[in-house]
């Protein structure tokens, strides 16, 4: 009973009260190890445990959850994560369902695929720039997020 | 390198094993420091009907509220990897003398995990097995260990006293040096191994304290992993004293060079006779040898004959290897000094002879005359 109140109120000021109090979208991080769960008929399953603690050569995988919690459909829809300096990314592991990712090696000033983006190098004037190089990683998403829709965005790096 | 929990699936009463997908250990040239918080936040920017909204950041639980700083970080903190090598130095034996004192094997400790650490050092003797291809037949007296306090890899006795490592940083190294004492009766070819173990502790406890590695699950605090070989934070590595004893083979052999009769023509050894010894010292050792002295007892049915060499001024002829021939006197007493001398019926050649390895100083030989009576 309670709860249908409380809904019914939102739903009234919901258009402008969440404008000035709370945005549209609400965005969780998760950091958590892989582990991989066999079972006696050899099946395997995987899992990921929330990290506490960890040692240097750990993979650690990161999972950005949006979910539009508005009425209204966000569009250009952008989630944007910067790696942190301790950890190293790893190649190929950045994904999210329906979403171009991009990468950035300046500290999230300016995007581009992999093999777009360069490094000023003393000797050879630019190379392509690694993995190891990578500060922020961007989903792009490719449709608007719904009212009501979630989805998430993914990767692993190694702690150094 | 997390403890494997056993897990149950729901339903299923069935025993699973875990598998740690990625695991640590992963050799890296330097680990993020222990107790590091390791932090995250994501943003997503966004518009509705085409206008851009503030941003808002993430937050562990899930955040709504836009605006920079209004999102938490996501964090873990990095454990304490417990991680070293002992190797030891060079690559080599030690050679040492028999009764040597104070002889140095040197092992560089290297704390290879992600925290300051102190390490307790203990040296032991091998018994058996080899080492360097030298099997062990003897034991070292009197070991002790000296970490190098200065850096310059060379024991240095009064000054590298210290006998434990102490606070050594991540990715730095500390140079141990094991100092024994070698038994006098050690022969050539005799080997001492040694072994040095280091045992991490607790950084600043003086090696008092052993660094314990955390039981149970992974906890939310700082948790001590061992990623060492074994596991248990210790490691150790051997090294070897071959005793390079010097060997003296001593021949004595006699010509006679003439007699009162047929003088030089196929002299006979008979009353009157002039003889001539020589003693040949030659050294089958792998070290040179000092200070050589040699004592012959004459028998009392000769008599030294003097004068015999050097155009009549000397008595004994001393050459060493393929030098020229040295000579001296076989005075009483050896009143000259020249480290020849006949006391009684003793004759002594002291002269600071060295005899090498070498084609150039061995062997040593020393020729002197007598005659029958």
């Amino acid at each position: 009973m309670y709860r249908k109140i409380l809904f019914s109120i939102i739903t009234l000021f919901g258009a402008t009260a969440l404008s000035a109090q709370q945005g549209n979208l609400e965005l969780k991080t998760t950091a958590a190890k892989q582990e991989v769960v066999v079972d006696d008929e050899g099946n395997q399953t995987t899992r990921l445990i929330p990290v506490n603690t960890a040692v240097p050569g750990d993979e650690i995988v990161y999972t950005v959850t949006f979910s539009n919690i508005s009425t209204e459909s966000a569009e250009n829809v952008r989630v944007t994560n910067p790696i942190p300096s301790q950890m190293a990314f790893i190649p190929g592991t950045a994904f999210g369902p329906g979403t171009d990712v991009s990468y950035s090696v300046d500290g999230g000033e300016t995007f581009g695929a992999p093999e777009e983006l360069t490094i000023a190098d003393p000797e050879a004037g630019t190379r392509i720039a690694t993995a190891e190089d990578y500060t922020h990683i961007r989903w792009t998403l490719k449709t608007p997020l719904d009212a009501g829709a979630q989805g998430f965005a993914r990767y692993r790096a190694r702690l150094r | 390198m997390k403890s494997v929990i056993s897990h149950l699936r729901r339903g299923m009463k069935l025993a699973l094993t875990m598998i740690v997908v990625g695991a640590p250990g992963v050799a890296l040239a330097v680990g993020t420091p222990s107790g590091t918080s390791v932090d995250n936040r994501a943003q997503v920017d966004y518009e509705v009907n085409a206008v851009s909204q503030l941003p808002i950041e993430s937050s562990p639980a899930g955040n709504s509220t836009p605006g920079l700083t209004n999102g938490a970080d996501t964090s873990f903190l990095v454990d304490n990897f417990v991680d070293l090598t002992v190797i030891e130095s060079g690559g080599v034996d030690t050679d040492v003398n028999p009764g040597q004192a104070d002889a140095v094997t040197t092992f560089v400790v290297t704390n290879t995990g992600n925290t300051t650490q102190d390490y307790a050092l203990t040296p032991t003797n091998l018994v058996g097995g080899a080492v360097f291809g030298n099997t062990d037949n003897i034991q070292a007296n009197n070991l002790r260990v000296f970490v190098d306090s200065n850096g310059n890899g060379t024991y240095d006795a009064g000054v590298d006293t210290a006998t434990f490592i102490d606070s050594l940083l991540q990715d730095t190294a500390a140079t141990v040096f094991v100092v024994v004492d070698i038994p006098i009766g050690a022969a050539n070819g005799d080997a001492a191994n040694v072994n040095l173990a280091a045992v991490t502790h607790d950084a600043g406890s003086g090696a008092s304290s052993p660094t314990a590695e955390t039981a149970g699950p992974d906890t939310a605090a700082v948790d001590v992993v061992f990623g060492d070989a074994g596991r248990d934070g210790t490691e150790a590595d051997d090294d070897s004293y071959l005793v390079t004893a010097a060997t003296l083979n001593v021949q004595k052999t006699s010509a006679v060079i003439s007699d009162p009769f047929n003088l030089t023509v196929n002299p006979k050894a008979i009353p009157g006779a002039l003889m001539e010894y020589t003693i040949t010292i030659t050294n089958t050792g792998t070290l040179a040898v000092d200070s050589v002295r040699v004592t012959d007892v004459l028998d009392t049915n000769v008599t030294i004959a003097l004068g015999e060499y050097n155009g009549g001024s000397d008595d004994i002829i001393i050459q060493l290897g393929t030098a020229p021939d040295a000579f001296c006197t076989a005075d009483a007493g050896d009143l000259d000094g020249d480290g020849c001398g006949l006391t009684g019926s003793t004759l002594e050649v002291d002269t600071g002879l060295t005899v090498g390895i070498a084609a150039a100083d061995n062997p040593a030989t020393i020729r002197f005359r007598v005659t029958i009576n």
